[in-house]
Parts: structure tokens; sequence; C-alpha cells
């Protein structure tokens, strides 16, 4: 259970978010949509730990989470950031093992279940043939795969992921999002900011829509993605209606006359 | 518009690659054992490296018949401990350029580079002048210069806000030409200049005339550091994704960062406590390692510390080989072989940069 409790955040003297409450239960896959600079990605990376709010507070599990110590905090949330740049040539495999740190000890090596769990997290991402290679050699796409394989050898009840599927060819988005999807269908919390209206109302379970730094609507797509809704967040008239293959719905954004 | 269309054809899993730790460890104290044998035997009074075996060995309580008073005199005093000087200082240059290449996410990071080392002779020259170099203050101070100038070069690091190569070495080649400048200063206007040894062995680096005093004086520190840094090793590895990954990733990266950045000056500043700034050594070994071995800190720390031993083992022995019209210091011989290594790091750098 993620619980945003009145958060404010303030980047470099900026308020970014304003007075932002959200609960999200286990087994939910909530999008975090808006236009750009609306605060997405700061909201989830406060919930990550990785700004202190000014006011308010992220609860997890009834617990802040800038309380609590990062390897602690890393066994619960796993975040999945858009992308990294590796100075030093680290194989994919090498990387998805890097998300097994926060459950071994200082002096501990990975054990044989460990690898399993990588492994397993490769297969699954579909990045099991590029165990070998160098990180730094793979494309945009194929490194979010593999840093999606990390946050899932990581094995965090909560699981947030920073627009995972920007990168990505069509088959890998949907790839991705089903397999986030089944994350929240096991009974994980999975927050992911995205980009495409049509892939959230697709794939997510409740969205969350954010304009200036504050929660305008949230809830299932069906009431975020009403046309008044779109006009006051992106400024533009929207047509929404169901899809004729996938029965979700999908937006039309209209050209201003 | 053509298109020849071509089937994908299915891709083989490849085996998840075991980079072989204990192989290459032991290739590594090897090759260190038969630099540092080679060195004591070699030099104007040649020891045969079976003589220099039975010499070690009585110690060890084994029988030490059939070798001269000379060369147990050669041996014991003169050659031996110059080797294990160079050999701390070698391992201890090797971790702290592989913790700093870490540290700033930039391979061309290391102790001599950065204006570290500079920063430590400062250190250590100001101890000697200032009358106050008994024991453990020389290395003492020699540390708390290297702290100060890796503090300030962390600070324009931060500053700069980018991982990438250019501001840590600006403000590198700056340090060097400042802390430089305060070496020659300090030494020009000592008291008794013979104690400092010239600024040249500091400016430049040298392992002549290294007694055991100098080897007691650095052994400490140097394999505290050389041991307590691989308990940081798997840290490394996850801070080289970055902050935010590593932070999320549960390394607590401002203390890691902190606490890794002190032993690196630790080293550092052993290492230049006793034989002034002896650059390429943190630059070479790490990369070689790396090229060998991959960039897994578990392995890289370790090895770093044995090749950089057995590479300024070599070095200094070549520069004590030297023929006789030319004298050559250890750290001129350590740049012939490192800087065209550091230009070759550039220029791979700039190509993969773009």
């Amino acid at each position: 259970m993620i619980a945003v409790d009145g958060l404010h955040v303030e980047l470099d003297g900026n308020a970014v978010l304003h007075d932002v409450e959200l609960a999200v239960p286990p087994g939910r896959i909530v999008g975090l949509v808006g236009p750009n600079g609306a605060g997405k990605s700061t909201l989830l990376r406060t919930i990550a730990g990785l700004h202190r709010p000014s006011r308010g507070r992220v609860l997890l599990a009834g617990r802040p989470v800038h309380a609590r110590k990062p390897q602690e905090l890393a066994r619960d949330v796993a975040y999945l950031p858009q992308d990294i740049a590796l100075p030093f040539p680290f194989t994919a495999y090498q990387v998805t093992l890097m998300g097994r740190h926060p459950h071994l000890g200082r002096f501990a090596r990975e054990s044989a279940a460990d690898h399993r769990t990588a492994q397993r997290a490769m297969a699954a991402t579909g990045t099991a043939h590029l165990a070998g290679r160098s990180v730094a050699t793979l494309s945009g796409g194929e490194r979010q795969l593999v840093l999606l394989a990390k946050a899932l050898a990581q094995d965090a009840p909560v699981l947030l992921a920073d627009e995972p599927v920007s990168a990505l060819d069509l088959r890998h988005q949907l790839d991705v999002l089903r397999l986030l999807r089944g994350c929240a269908g096991a009974g994980r919390t999975v927050l992911v900011v995205l980009h495409d209206l049509n892939l959230a109302a697709r794939y997510c379970t409740e969205l969350a829509l954010l304009s200036g730094g504050r929660v305008i609507a949230c809830g299932p797509p069906a009431t975020v993605l009403a046309p008044d809704h779109l006009a006051t967040a992106y400024g533009v008239g929207a047509v929404v209606r169901p899809d004729d293959v996938t029965g979700s719905l999908t937006v039309t954004a209209l050209e201003n006359p | 518009m053509w298109c020849r269309m071509i089937e994908p054809t299915p891709e083989e899993p490849l085996p998840r690659p075991r980079p072989r730790t204990a192989v290459t460890l032991a290739g590594l104290a090897v090759l260190l054992v038969a630099a540092g044998m080679a060195a004591v035997s070699l030099g104007p009074v040649p020891v045969a490296p079976g003589d220099v075996a039975t010499i070690l060995a009585a110690h060890l309580g084994l029988p030490g018949d059939g070798v001269t008073a000379q060369d147990v005199l050669v041996v014991e005093q003169l050659r031996l401990p110059r080797v294990l000087v160079a050999a701390l200082a070698g391992a201890a240059l090797g971790v702290a350029g592989a913790v700093m290449q870490a540290l700033f996410g930039n391979p061309l990071a290391e102790p001599g580079v950065t204006g570290v080392s500079s920063g430590a002779a400062v250190g250590a020259v100001l101890a000697i002048t200032s009358g106050a170099a008994g024991g453990l203050v020389l290395p003492a101070a020699a540390f708390a210069g290297a702290l100060v100038t890796v503090a300030v070069v962390y600070a324009i690091g931060a500053f700069g806000r980018e991982r990438g190569m250019a501001t840590v070495l600006l403000a590198g080649v700056a340090l060097n030409a400042l802390l430089g400048a305060v070496v020659s200063v300090l030494v020009a206007n000592a008291p008794d200049e013979e104690s400092l040894r010239g600024v040249v062995f500091w400016l430049q680096g040298d392992l002549d005339a290294r007694t055991w005093e100098h080897v007691r004086l650095i052994a400490g520190p140097v394999l505290a550091g050389v041991a307590v840094t691989p308990a940081f090793a798997r840290d490394l590895n996850v801070m080289l994704l970055g902050d935010d990954a590593a932070r999320t990733g549960g390394v607590d990266v401002t203390r890691t960062r902190h606490l890794l950045l002190i032993l690196a000056s630790l080293l550092a500043g052993a290492a230049v406590s006793v034989s002034g700034v002896i650059g390429f050594v943190g630059l070479v070994a790490p990369h070689i390692v790396r090229l060998v071995a991959g960039p897994d800190h578990r392995l890289l720390l370790p090895a770093s510390a044995l090749l950089g031993a057995a590479f300024l083992v070599l070095a200094d022995t070549a520069a004590r080989m030297s023929p006789v019209p030319v004298a050559l210091q250890t750290g001129v011989v350590t740049a012939f072989a490192g800087a065209p290594v550091f230009l070759l790091l550039v220029l791979w750098s700039a190509r993969s940069a773009r």
C-alpha cells in the first residue's frame, strides 16, 4: 500500500508538486499521465525516496519512505530510471544481477537462487540473448529492457517505472506493459509514468492525471480520460471513444481551430 | 521502392559469462612474486634468484648456506626494502585509481591526473619543512593533503553536475599546476633543503634509497586500505549505474562515496609520502585488468592492487637498470609507459562519446 499524503516537493526552489494525495493498494497498475513538466517523474522519484518532500510524506505500508535506509527501502521498492550511462563495459547479465544487491550482505556473493532470479528476469523481459553483451553497446530500447530485468530481479513488492516504453518499438511496448500488468496481477503495486494515453488506458487499472504539479483527476481510465480533464491538462480538445479492437479507450486529440 | 526480405533467425541464449576470479588473482600474484624476485636479483651486484630465495628462506628457519655476506647485505638492506616500497606504493596507487575512476564515473581519473597526489606531496613537504615529520606524521600529512584535494576535485565535479570527463580532468590540470608550484616554493625556501631530497623527487617520484623505515611507515595504511576497499566492491558496481539507480538499488550513495574518497586519499597519501608523485600506475593497472577480466570491482580492486604493485616494481627496476650515462627516475618510467595508455584512452573515449 502506497499512501501519498499532502505532498509538496520543491526542486531548486521551484514548487513542482502541490498537495498531492494518492493511495494505491497492492495489485494495481497505476499510470501517471499528464503533459510535459506536470510533475509525473518528480512524483515517482519522490515515492522512490529520491526527493525529500518539503511538506507531507510518502508512506509505504504505513512507514515514511524518507526515514528508511536505502538498502532496506530497495527491498520494498524497485525504481526503473529512463536510461543510464555506464562508463565501463558491464554485461547485461551483470547489470541484471545488480538487482539482487539489496538482498545481499556486504561480504556475501550471489547464491544460485540469486542467479536463477536474474535469469528468470532476463527471460521474462526477452533479454536473455543479450546476457553477454556490454550494456554500453546496446540500443536505447534494449538497455531499457535490461533495466526492467534488473528492476524485476530486485523482486520488490512495489515497482516504479519512469517511461519504461519511451524507447521501445511497437511490439516491445506491448510486451513490457503486459509484463507490468502481470506484476500487478501477481500482487505487486506498479506505478508507471506514461506519455501515450492509449497505452495507459489499455494497460492501467487506474490513472492519475497531473497538471501543473497537481493531481487533477484520478480513478479508472474512463473517469480520468474525460474531454474536459484533457482540455484542462493539455489545452487541447479531444475525442475519447472505445477502440474497435481492444475495447479500451482511445484518445484522439483535435487540432486547435 | 524495393527491399530484400530476410527471415529473422531465432537468437540463441548466451551462456552466463563467468569471470575467473581465482585464476586471475593467482596469475597476478605469481607475476608480482616473479617481478619482485627479478627486481631483487638484478643490479650492479647481481644475486642469482636461487640465492635470493635462500636468503629469504633463512628467515623462515631454513638453512641459509652458500650465500656471501655481501649478497645478504645487498638483498636485505638495499634491494628488498626498495622492492617492498615499490610494491606497497604500486598496490596503493592501483586501488586508489580504480576507486577514483568509479566514484568520478570517469575512466581517466587517478591520483596523479586529478592532482590528488600533488596535494599529498604538498602535505608531505609541509610536514618535513615544519620539522614535524617524525613517525606516522609524514604519511598522515600526505593523507590530509590528498583528502583536501579530493574534496576540492569532488566539489568541482559536483558543481559541474556531469559525470563526463572534462570537468574533473580540467580541475586536475589546474590543481597539478597550482600544487606543483606550492611544492616548488616550499622546497626552494626550506631551511634544510637536504632533508627534502629536492623538488624533483616530489614532482617526479622516485624510489631511490628507500629503507625498511619507509616500508614500516606505509605498510599499515596501505595494507589496511587495500584490505577494506573490496568490502565496497558491489556498492561501486551499482554506483556506476548513476546516483538515482544506485540509491534506489540499495546503496547509501553519499556515505559510501565519502568513505571511499577517504580510503582513496589514504592510499594515495601513503604512496606519495615515501615515493613522491608517481603518475599513471592508477590508470594503467585498472584498465589492463578491465580489458582482461571485466569491470566487476570484486575482482578489479584486488587485481589492480596486485598489478599496480607488479607494474611499479618492474618500472622501478627499469629505472635502476638504465644504462650508465642515463639516469631515470621511477616516475619517469611509469610516465613513459602510462602516458601512451592515457592518450589511447582519451582518443577512445572521444570516439565513443560521439
